[in-house]
């Protein structure tokens, strides 16, 4: 086993080529539904090419990490944690202590941190390490087949979780649990331990909703989601305004969807956040069902790639990591696109590879990155035998 | 274990995918139109109104007597008229973002806008000359206005949501309202400069309703009428098909403007666009209809001046009213009450126009002031009793100065001039001598009920339906309908003695000028139509009365040619007029003093009383400061008019009427004249009457043409219209 672990130089497989082509699909959809969102903007489209220039960006970051390697990267996994943990904090210490340029403290929300002309926003890089270092403590142990053993992993999830939902952040915060679930399901927990966390997380919901960690307008949201379909203005407008414009350029996209010129409806700045967290209904709008439906589907397809990636392996870090990965990505897609159908309360997230934001991008790059870097981490089978037919070697389990 | 937990993740995660994309399915194909019509309606912006062009007002030649003409208006912010604290922090907080003022306190730049506010007000003041008083009343208006409305909203709202608890705000409390009217352009210029770049004031265009600024506007004011924002109600009860009233709009609330409303108004149009600016839909407006009346103002004028001179004349006379109808149409050729008032200072002088309570500038007599009628009834008295057979043309009645030889009163009226009784009269020279003895000798043989139910129909027109004659008139909102009285209307039963006094036109019988000038029509056509102020379109038909035969009117006639043209009429000679043949009757009615002063007792809250002594209640009001809505408790009458001298029982001088018309074969116009509180109809209302056939005479439409000689006309009854044994 020992020898396939610094394996790099060799040929994708067909996983890696199809994570790779979906992930940059989708990023062109993404960027053709920004042009479409600021196309009366005088025609300067500088947001997508804002946006062309991250995805550049992101994907040199992608060759860089597979060219490193998820394996080096693992190594380092708890540096990482600690050093993202520490800018989380600093974000935090920001709503207390003025921290000046660095990190800048808008409307009473921290989350950027400014260094000289680059900016970034540290949740997003710690979705991603979390999840090596996740990977990292489970990838040997076997305790979390214990309900004890599941202590451990959840402090690792719960802690960059308060720290970013205390920026506050609550759309990125709400990833971690799902992405912890996902890989604690993958890795082996057994499913009793995790039905009970999951009985003690939904007891506990109404408790959070009424407890003072949620905000005044996060509650107003979640009410105006649960009222989406009452006609009464009280819903309508206000917090579920951005809702109720949303189901109104998606419905109107029909079967086929409306031409370009004809989407007078974003000219007109009828959907807030048209461009981020609301993307996908830009996309529905203008494609229809169909090109919505079509959307989805190359999620899938990335999801499934992955999943064959982390499959294909034997090392349990490299599963962990593909798993994770793509669970990261899988969580965000499906709580953005429900969120902008009305399927779940409006969080600000966005919709991996097509909203419009650089560190977001990146990171979803770097992401595919280390799935690229997992798919070609398969173990080596010796050649099979040449000229051998029906060769029972060519499978990979 | 790992790829089948992978194959189970993946299967949840098509899973949710297939939730997902159901809820597509949902949202785009199930409800996709539905989505769609909402996406183009939040793409179309409110549609705009245009609104129409009102009518003009034409006279009978085709002058323009009131057209909407562009105007400027000052309109200043509701926050500004309510002196609303939150307007000032806005202003200041606009006043803040100025170079000068940036970074200095909040306090200082309301103090700022607070100047500002006042130094827009002295402007106004100073530019347009409308008191400070004034304008602060104009701003009390807009707010009680807007408040009230506000309340009632929100006490609306109350009931339909107990639990309701923000408060109602108004797009009227957010907007600017207009506070001096249709300024001048060197106003507008001074105030341009002035005002320029003040949030709060601003000049906005606007329509105004014209009136021809003429002398001759002085007599047709009242019959113009004036336009009102729309009622509630009114908004109410027009159906949008119809065009619809939207709040603010004008209308006619009296005279033509009120009564020509529907042609007059035309039909608002209204323009959609979509956001980008682009024309969706557009229904222009249909512009008001002109509308075309039937008076000629020149002759108004000139009656106007006819009046003024005989009320001047003839003190205590408080005012008077001519109506000039056209034969056989009954077109108003004019429709004159004096005295009236200019309508460019209506609104300056409306409180002591209101309060003229001796002459009553405000009220168009000539339609809304019912008078007894005296002895122009008399010859409705006369065509009843014939109608009925209760007389004949033969019949002879002996006047020997009263009625009954034994009982003090029901005198013929030489009794009290001690002129000689008429002796023995028949029809024709009971008219021509206006004898009382045998109108109350005809009265009394058709009773009272039979009496009443006759005249009605020849004043108000014979009955259409069951219900019995009503006078219809005009049309026009300040019509009185006068009174033939019945058991109904006196709550009590009539007596002898009521078909007595009705038979001359005293007791309760009441009569405007113009259902005067009706009747004398139907005397001299022998036929019923109502008058109008409106030309029609095609000529309207007579109803003919039942029972009357044309030789009973050819009857009437006479007495009158006679009463104006043969020694003995009582209006002769003053209705003789060279060239003319006229017919005329005469009418000095009774009348009551006119109650000028009240004193208003209004209650003071907790017990207590104000008393208050005023012309009118709206002016004792405003001396207490009350609202608009508050009723006195109760008035006692303090002056009268004429006034009352201090010794003796007096009797103030009788109304005098005169109708007439002419020439006396194919009549072409009827009048009436009313001289209030003239003295007698044959002294002073028949010489005003011949002033008015004579500018008829010389009027260029040539209303009544010049006849022959005076000789000609003074020929008698022709053998062939009357049997000779009725010959006096």
């Amino acid at each position: 086993m020992t020898a396939d672990t610094d394996d790099r130089g060799v040929f994708f497989p067909l996983s890696a080529w199809l994570v790779l082509a979906s992930a940059i699909l989708l990023t062109l959809v993404g960027l053709h539904a920004i042009y479409a969102g600021e196309a009366e903007d005088g025609g300067t489209a500088s947001r997508t090419r804002t946006q062309a220039v991250f995805a550049v960006v992101g994907l040199a970051g992608m060759w860089l990490v597979t060219w490193i390697g998820h394996v080096q990267f693992g190594r380092a996994a708890y540096l990482f944690f600690a050093a993202t943990l520490v800018l989380l904090a600093l974000l935090v210490l920001a709503h207390k202590v003025p921290l000046g340029p660095v990190i800048p403290l808008r409307r009473n929300v921290a989350r950027w941190v400014q260094l000289g002309p680059i900016g970034f926003q540290p949740s997003e890089y710690a979705k991603i390490v979390f999840v090596l270092a996740l990977a990292r403590y489970l990838r040997f142990r076997s305790n979390y087949r214990r309900l004890g053993g599941l202590v451990a992993p959840f402090v690792l999830t719960l802690v960059p979780t308060g720290l970013i939902l205390a920026e506050p952040d609550l759309g990125t915060s709400l990833l971690f649990l799902p992405v912890l679930f996902i890989m604690l399901y993958a890795a082996g927990a057994r499913l009793r331990h995790l039905a009970i966390v999951l009985a003690l997380g939904a007891a506990a919901a109404p408790v959070f909703y009424v407890s003072p960690l949620m905000s005044a307008y996060q509650r107003q949201r979640i009410d105006s989601w649960l009222h989406q379909d009452d006609p009464d203005p009280r819903w309508q407008m206000n917090a579920g305004y951005q809702l109720r414009q949303s189901k109104i350029a998606i419905g109107s996209g029909q079967w086929f969807g409306q031409p370009l010129e004809q989407a007078a409806f974003f000219r007109h700045d009828m959907l807030p956040e048209e461009q981020n967290d609301f993307i996908f209904a830009v996309i529905a709008h203008q494609w229809g069902f169909v090109g919505a439906t079509l959307v989805i589907a190359l999620y899938l397809l990335l999801f499934a790639s992955g999943f064959v990636a982390a499959s294909a392996s034997n090392d349990p870090f490299t599963r962990l990591v593909a798993v994770g990965m793509t669970a990261m990505i899988a969580v965000q897609m499906f709580i953005n696109v429900g969120m902008t159908v009305g399927q779940t309360p409006v969080t600000g997230i966005t919709l991996p590879f097509i909203s419009a934001g650089g560190s977001s991008l990146v990171a979803y790059f770097v992401a595919v990155g280390f799935l690229l870097s997992a798919a070609r981490h398969r173990p080596v089978v010796m050649a099979g035998k040449p000229f051998e037919y029906g060769g029972a070697g060519m499978a990979a389990e | 274990m790992f790829d089948r937990r992978l194959w189970v993740l993946l299967l949840l995660m098509t899973a949710g995918a297939g939730v997902t994309v159901a809820r597509l399915y949902q949202l785009q194909i199930v409800r996709g139109a539905e989505y769609r019509a909402k996406a183009e309606a939040v793409l179309v912006r409110p549609a705009a109104e245009m609104p129409a062009v009102r009518g003009r007002i034409l006279d009978r030649a085709g002058l323009v007597l009131a057209s909407d003409e562009p105007a400027v208006d000052v309109c200043v912010h509701y926050g500004v008229l309510a002196w609303s604290e939150k307007y000032l922090d806005e202003l200041a907080k606009a006043i803040r973002k100025e170079p000068a003022w940036r970074g200095r306190p909040t306090s200082e730049a309301r103090e700022e806008a607070a100047r500002r506010i006042a130094a827009m007000w002295d402007n106004l003041i100073r530019v347009t000359g409308v008191t400070r008083e004034e304008l602060r009343r104009r701003c009390e208006q807009v707010v009680q206005r807007v408040e009230s409305l506000r309340r009632y909203i929100e006490r609306k709202r109350k009931e339909a949501d107990p639990t309701a608890s923000r408060p109602v705000e108004l797009r009227e409390q957010r907007m600017l309202h207009p506070i001096v009217r249709d300024i001048s352009p060197e106003m507008r210029a001074a105030l341009e400069m002035e005002m320029a770049s003040q949030p709060f004031v601003r000049l906005e265009p606007a329509v105004r309703r014209r009136y021809q600024n003429d002398p001759a506007m002085r007599s047709v004011a009242s019959l113009l009428g004036r336009l009102g924002q729309v009622s509630a109600e009114q908004i109410a009860a027009e159906s949008e098909q119809a065009g619809g009233y939207r709040p603010g709009d004008r209308v006619g609330t009296s005279g033509v403007e009120r009564l020509a409303e529907r042609s007059l108004r035309g039909r608002r149009g209204s323009e959609t666009r979509d956001l980008d600016g682009k024309l969706l839909e557009e229904r222009p407006p249909v512009d008001g209809g002109d509308v075309r009346l039937t008076i000629d103002t020149e002759l108004q004028q000139q009656i106007y001046e006819i009046l003024s001179r005989v009320v001047a004349e003839h003190a205590p006379a408080t005012g008077a009213a001519c109506v000039v109808l056209s034969l056989p149409q009954r077109e108003c050729l004019a429709l004159v009450s004096y005295p009236s008032y200019d309508p460019a200072t209506l609104a300056t002088d409306f409180a002591r126009l209101r309060d003229d309570t001796v002459h009553l500038p405000l009220r168009p007599r000539a339609i809304a002031n019912a008078y007894p009628p005296g002895s122009i009834a008399k010859p409705a008295t006369l065509l009843a009793a014939l109608a009925r057979g209760r007389v004949t043309p033969a019949t002879e009645v002996e006047c020997r100065g009263k009625l009954f030889p034994n009982v003090e009163g029901w005198h013929c009226w030489t009794h009290w001039n001690h002129f000689a009784p008429h002796g023995v009269v028949t029809c024709v020279t009971a008219i021509q001598h206006s004898c009382n003895i045998y109108f109350y000798t005809a009265g009394e043989r058709l009773g009272a009920a039979g009496l009443t139910d006759a005249m009605r129909e020849l004043l108000h027109g014979p009955a259409e339906s069951e219900g019995g004659a009503v006078w219809r008139g005009t049309g026009l909102f300040e019509e009185s309908r006068g009174l033939v009285p019945s058991e109904a209307a006196l709550r009590r039963p009539l007596t002898p003695a009521d078909a007595r006094n009705f038979s001359i036109g005293q007791g309760e019988l009441l009569m405007t000028p113009l259902q005067a000038a009706t009747f004398t029509a139907t005397i001299a056509c022998g036929d019923f139509l109502e008058p109008t102020v409106l030309r029609p379109d095609s000529p309207r038909v007579p109803r003919r009365f039942t029972g009357l035969r044309p030789e009973h009117f050819r009857l009437v006639r006479e007495g009158m040619y006679r009463c104006a043209n043969l020694p003995g009429g009582t209006a002769f000679p003053h209705l003789r007029t060279a060239g003319m043949s006229v017919c005329g009757k005469t009418g000095s009615a009774e009348s009551v003093p006119l109650v000028t002063r009240r004193e208003y007792v209004f209650s003071g809250g907790d017990d207590s009383e104000q008393v208050v002594e005023a012309p009118t209640v709206e002016a004792a009001r405003e001396k207490l400061d009350l609202p608009g809505d508050v009723k006195p408790l109760r008035s006692k009458p303090t002056a009268f008019w004429p006034p009352r001298r201090a010794e003796g029982k007096q009797t103030p001088p009788t109304h005098a009427w005169c109708v007439a018309f002419a020439p006396r074969d194919r009549p072409r116009v009827a009048i009436s004249v009313l001289i209030e509180y003239g003295g007698g109809g044959g002294k002073v209302a028949a010489p005003a009457a011949r002033q008015v056939i004579e500018a008829l005479m010389n009027a260029p439409a040539g209303y009544l043409s010049r006849e022959g000689s005076v000789a000609d006309a003074q020929r008698v009854l022709p053998a062939t219209d009357v049997p000779p044994e009725i010959e006096p």
